[in-house]
């Protein structure tokens, strides 16, 4: 018996599909009841030489086998829709937990553990929730009835057969511990090798160029191994269990109907014709726990994945935080509903912002910058000074420890800012797709001039299909400029206040680099335009370039001022 | 049944993953035939025992029990023995199959199309996983179901053939239910594979571009797009439940039916009454396991689609395709000749008659517009994917070369580094990052300092995966750090100071002129290629820079190659 409070009240989240499922399964197994008794009924005919209550009771048991699947059906059919809401319910709050600032900055984040989880994990709480829990239900509730039952046919027989019953449902209890420990053991072993295996497909280009494919397998050859251990030693803890309930059950089949003949020999308190019953009812009391045991190795993925979807948030009514806001008030979803409009010419502003990382010096001390719409500002500063984590601050990725960002008087909010990041990523799927991220309804006279505003509208026509080129994931099979295009072309179509360009041209020729930055020029007529930048080449006609330095910004040129 | 297995061929193709576990398939065998003959043996005695206490009003004797006390205990051991063996083989397997698609990958990555390698993962994870199934308990529940049934059979027909004959019946309808639900299991089998391996590349994808997918609020429509996927999943997932539990019920009613046959079947036939329930008994035990067989050949259908997905991803494609008699390398400084080089992704040609040298010794560095092929050479010249037309060779001092496709692939990696723009950068320390066999923790703090590295990190410095930790100009100094303390006779560097400030470009610049390496640097950046010995300028054959572009002078095809 193994019961998780989570997947408990993830199951009981759905009670009407829940409800039905466990019913259902109840009602299904509590047709062998009836059953017991008319063939109990039957073998007694038999011994009577009653040849016509043979027949009925035959018949009998075919109706009832005929019930029973008309049951089973319907207990299938429940428990595929309840897997299905509770596979969707689980994997949309463990993805509210995985789309969120932090994780750009946890350096304990492992994609491949993640995968495991919402892929593999979520699926094994599908399997504990319709397969396991069921079953154990039906355990809870069966075998007392059955018990019950047997104990009005030859009380000491239903005491033993509810002795063994319940032993064999609690004794693994005595070793939970070791078990949750293992499997959590497992689990681990399992995301390991899964974050391992996923970082090295991923970096096998690298791999190879470094001639590292060699140590990189014997990593994983080291993980699954482990992986393997771990399984088994999880897998010898259960199957002892296996053992012991099988032992339980066959025992308890024997002993109490061993009790039963014996007392039905010797003449105290069972009648010939009810010994058979006894037989059956004894058989019946056990029934449950073979399914039980026949359900644990569906649902025992699901338990061992609950730590990891836990820390995931699952559970924990954490969603608000990504549907509404947080602590501060910062609306942190792009997609919810402005309050009010941003005022044309409305100003970004930089109050006395600080931040540092955790057990980390600060990395932002104290920035104080105001940016407008009308000229393109660059924020310059040497590798590592903090300007990627200063536009995360501006984006709201990161909480800044000190001070506020304002647009327009109010807190700023990622919806405001179109960025183009320093590499960035596009997804699987065709052009035109990508280019929509930032606008659902663009029409196709707004997407072309985008690109074109990009400087990449030729190269796209030049594509296969056009828009409706596929990109590999990542962008892989476009260029690095071409890429860096695209998602500035994004940005333009997003029409957001403020467009924030991480080195927009570091992977640009010349030409395609001049492009870029006039399209910034023309852009910042309406918006506010923020270049962070290493390169002077990039500040070709900037009319204002601010200097990030031990944590501050101050200004480095200011040609709009004079 | 062994229509089955005979028609699931990328299973069987499967089974040669088995190799060398012939004993420890033949021990599960027999364990299970035993187990289960055992459970047969105590219901049956224990029925034969309550009948004749009815009918006779005997209780039998003390040895009786010890007998089947025994025969529990026994059969409580064996079950134990059975499960253990069973799945240690099966995990043994499955390690050892996850092995083999590893190095299928390693020669097959990146393709062409560098498409997600989110499929792959679940291939090597969930596929791989819903196999042990197969390993565990197909071939030993086969047989084990099919020596007991005959047991079974050969006791009912001695003792009255009529009920033979009733549970061969039942044993009949038990099996047909393997083929009539074949196609629509093999059918949701392959949607539910394919469906979960969608949901895996997408959740692969989005954890890739985390940053895009919260800068833009995509969680609203990443989360319905996942929602979809992971929906399609669970319905073939929910169905295929389903279509299971009709067929077991369609057993269950056929395994029930046959102990109401029996039960008929005795009447007038002359079987002492006491027997009856014993034959009740037998002929469920008879038909029992050979339903669960049944069941675990319903399983397969999906198991079919996992096995193909594997198999297929063992017969990728090798991202190398030139199979060149090994050829030692030249001695001394090595220098790049690419002769007449084609290479092209799908339908788009990106070189075209692509001539490139770079002498031993000589620092080269390349320039284009970007989507002009200059990442394809890098790619190239590191043997990343071998050209469609042309060849690339490495040539030595004095007249001796040898195409990069004859260089054993351990020579050529330490003879050559290669930085990638975008390398991987793994998760660890800096050591594990950059160190190579012979590395010392003195020359790594070295280099950092050499680099401007000293102050944020030291080789003991945990960089995160994918170097998460690190600014992107750090990840990039690391990178080259890498390659450099390698110590290679050629060194080539995609946009080595795109991510830099100028100081740290110059100290970058400054590093590589000290380097003895031959080097092919390509760079946009103006005072990185103004400190390399020569730059060639590559342009994409349907350029469109503009009118100037079109009175260049071409060779070959289209590419043109200048030189200053």
């Amino acid at each position: 018996m193994m019961i998780d409070t989570l997947l408990l009240r993830t199951a009981l989240g759905h009670p009407g599909p829940a409800a039905a499922t466990v019913g259902l399964q109840v009602l299904t197994s509590a047709t062998y009841l009836p059953q017991a008794y008319v063939l109990a009924q039957g073998l007694f005919a038999v011994v009577d030489g009653d040849e016509a209550l043979v027949a009925t009771a035959a018949l009998w048991i075919a109706g009832i086998v005929v019930a029973r699947w008309l049951l089973s059906w319907g207990q299938a059919r429940a428990a595929a829709r309840l897997g299905e809401d509770v596979r969707l319910g689980v994997r949309d709050e463990a993805l509210s937990g995985v789309l969120v600032p932090e994780a750009l900055h946890d350096p304990g984040r492992r994609d491949g553990a993640l995968r495991t989880a919402l892929v593999d994990g979520v699926d094994g709480v599908d399997a504990y929730v319709t397969r396991y829990l069921p079953a154990l239900a039906q355990a809870l509730l069966l075998i007392p009835l059955v018990t019950v039952l047997l104990v009005l046919v030859h009380p000491l027989t239903g005491l033993a057969a509810g002795l063994a019953a319940a032993a064999a449902l609690l004794a693994p209890l005595l070793w939970k511990r070791l078990m949750r420990r293992r499997s959590d053991h497992h689990w681990d072993t399992y995301e390991g090798l899964g974050s391992d295996l996923l970082e090295a497909l991923r970096g096998m280009a690298t791999l190879r160029l470094l001639g590292r494919v060699g140590s990189a397998r014997a990593r994983l050859a080291r993980r699954s191994e482990d992986l393997h251990r771990a399984t088994v030693r999880v897998m010898r803890t259960s199957l002892l269990d296996t053992a012991l309930i099988d032992l339980a059950v066959q025992g308890g089949t024997v002993a109490a109907t061993g009790i039963a003949l014996v007392a039905s020999v010797h003449g105290s308190g069972v009648p010939p014709a009810e010994l058979y019953l006894a037989l059956m009812l004894v058989s019946e009391v056990f029934r449950p726990i073979r399914d039980l045991a026949g359900a644990w190795h569906a649902g025992y993925l699901g338990t061992s994945a609950v730590p990891a979807l836990r820390r995931l948030g699952v559970g924990s009514d954490h969603g608000t935080t990504i549907d509404g806001t947080t602590i501060d008030g910062t609306t942190i979803d792009g997609t919810t509903a402005d309050d009010r409009e941003t005022s044309p010419g409305a100003a970004l502003v930089l109050d006395d912002v600080s931040f540092a990382y955790r057990d980390g010096p600060a990395v932002l001390d104290g920035v104080r910058a105001t940016f407008e719409p009308g000229a393109v500002t660059a924020v310059v500063g040497p590798s590592g000074a903090g300007k990627t984590t200063l536009l995360d601050v501006v984006l709201t990725h990161l909480s800044p420890t000190g001070g506020r960002v304002l647009l327009d008087g109010r807190p700023v909010r990622t919806s405001d800012i179109a960025v183009v990041s320093q590499r960035p990523v596009l997804f699987e799927g065709t052009v035109r797709e990508n280019l929509r991220v930032s606008r659902p309804d663009a029409g196709e006279a707004d997407l072309w001039s985008a690109c074109a505003a990009a400087g990449i509208e030729e190269e796209v026509r030049r594509l296969p299909a056009g828009l409706d080129t596929v990109i590999a994931t990542a962008g892989a099979s476009l260029s690095g400029g071409q890429r860096q295009r695209i998602a500035l072309a994004r940005a333009v179509l997003s029409d957001r206040p403020v467009l924030l360009a991480d080195e927009p041209t570091s992977a640009l020729d010349p030409a395609a680099a001049r492009t870029v930055t006039a399209t910034l020029g023309r852009l910042s007529a309406d918006r506010i335009v923020v270049v962070v930048a290493h390169r002077e080449e990039s500040l070709d006609g900037v009319e204002r370039i601010l200097e990030l330095a031990d944590g501050r910004l101050a200004p480095l040129l200011d040609r709009s001022q004079v | 049944m062994t229509d089955t297995t005979a028609s699931a061929r990328p299973l069987t193709g499967l089974l040669g993953h088995l190799g060398g576990e012939r004993r420890a398939i033949a021990a599960t065998i027999v364990l299970v035939t035993v187990s289960q003959v055992c459970l047969g043996a105590i219901s049956v005695l224990l029925a034969a025992a309550v009948g004749n206490a009815v009918v006779l009003r005997n209780a039998p004797p003390g040895w009786f029990w010890a007998v089947l006390g025994s025969l529990v205990v026994l059969r409580a051991l064996l079950t134990w023995g059975e499960m253990d063996a069973s799945h240690a083989l099966a995990f043994r397997v499955l390690a050892r199959l996850r092995m083999t698609l590893f190095d299928r990958y390693a020669v097959a990555l990146p393709s062409r199309h560098r498409e997600n390698v989110g499929r792959a993962a679940s291939t090597a994870m969930t596929d791989t996983e819903r196999l042990e199934f197969f390993y565990a308990h197909t071939v030993a529940q086969l047989v084990a179901a099919a020596v007991n049934a005959l047991l079974g059979l050969i006791l009912l027909a001695v003792v009255e053939p009529l009920l033979a004959l009733v549970t061969l019946t039942g044993l009949a309808l038990v099996l047909t239910t393997v083929p009539l639900g074949r196609r629509r299991l093999e059918a949701l089998g392959g949607e539910l594979v394919g469906a979960t391996s969608a949901l895996s590349d997408r959740v692969v994808d989005v954890l890739g571009g985390l940053r895009e997918v919260l800068g833009y609020g995509l969680h609203e429509p990443i989360r319905r797009q996942l929602r979809e996927t992971g929906a399609e999943a669970a319905r073939a997932a929910g169905r295929l439940e389903t279509t299971h539990r009709l067929l077991a019920g369609a057993r269950e009613a056929a395994v029930t039916l046959v102990g109401a046959g029996v039960l008929v079947g005795v009447i007038g036939r002359g079987v002492a009454a006491e027997h009856v329930a014993a034959l009740v008994v037998l002929a469920l035990a008879t038909v029992a396991p050979a339903a669960d067989a049944a069941a675990t050949c319903a399983r397969l259908p999906v198991l079919r689609a996992a096995a193909a997905r594997v198999g297929e991803e063992l017969t990728r494609p090798p991202a190398l395709t030139r199979d060149t008699p090994l050829a030692p390398l030249p001695e001394g400084p090595l220098g790049l000749r690419m002769r007449a080089v084609g290479f092209g992704y799908d339908e788009r040609r990106v070189l075209d008659g692509f001539d490139l040298t770079v002498a031993p010794g000589e620092h080269v560095g390349l320039r284009g517009p970007s989507g002009a092929g200059k990442s394809t050479v890098v790619a190239l010249a590191s043997r990343l994917w071998d050209p469609d037309t042309g060849t690339v060779e490495l040539v030595g001092p004095g007249a001796g070369s040898v195409p990069i496709s004859a260089v054993d692939d351990g020579a050529l990696r330490a003879a050559l580094a290669t930085v990638e723009q975008d390398g991987a950068l793994f998760s660890g320390t800096v050591r594990e990052a950059v160190a190579h066999t012979s590395t010392t923790d003195a020359e790594i703090e070295d280099l950092l300092a050499r680099l401007g590295l000293a102050e944020v990190i030291t080789p003991a410095s945990h960089i995160g995966e994918g170097g998460l930790r690190l600014s992107g100009g750090q990840r990039a100094r690391l990178r080259l750090a890498r390659a450099v303390l390698q110590r290679p006779r050629i060194l080539i560097l995609d946009e080595p100071t795109a991510d830099l400030d100028e100081t740290t470009a110059r100290q970058v610049t400054d590093l590589l002129a000290t380097l003895p390496s031959t080097m092919l640097v390509v760079s946009h950046r103006q005072r990185t290629l103004a400190a390399l010995d020569r730059v060639v300028d590559v342009t994409s054959s349907t350029g469109s820079e503009g009118p100037e572009n079109a009175a260049r002078a071409r060779n070959h095809a289209g590419h043109a190659v200048r030189e200053r």
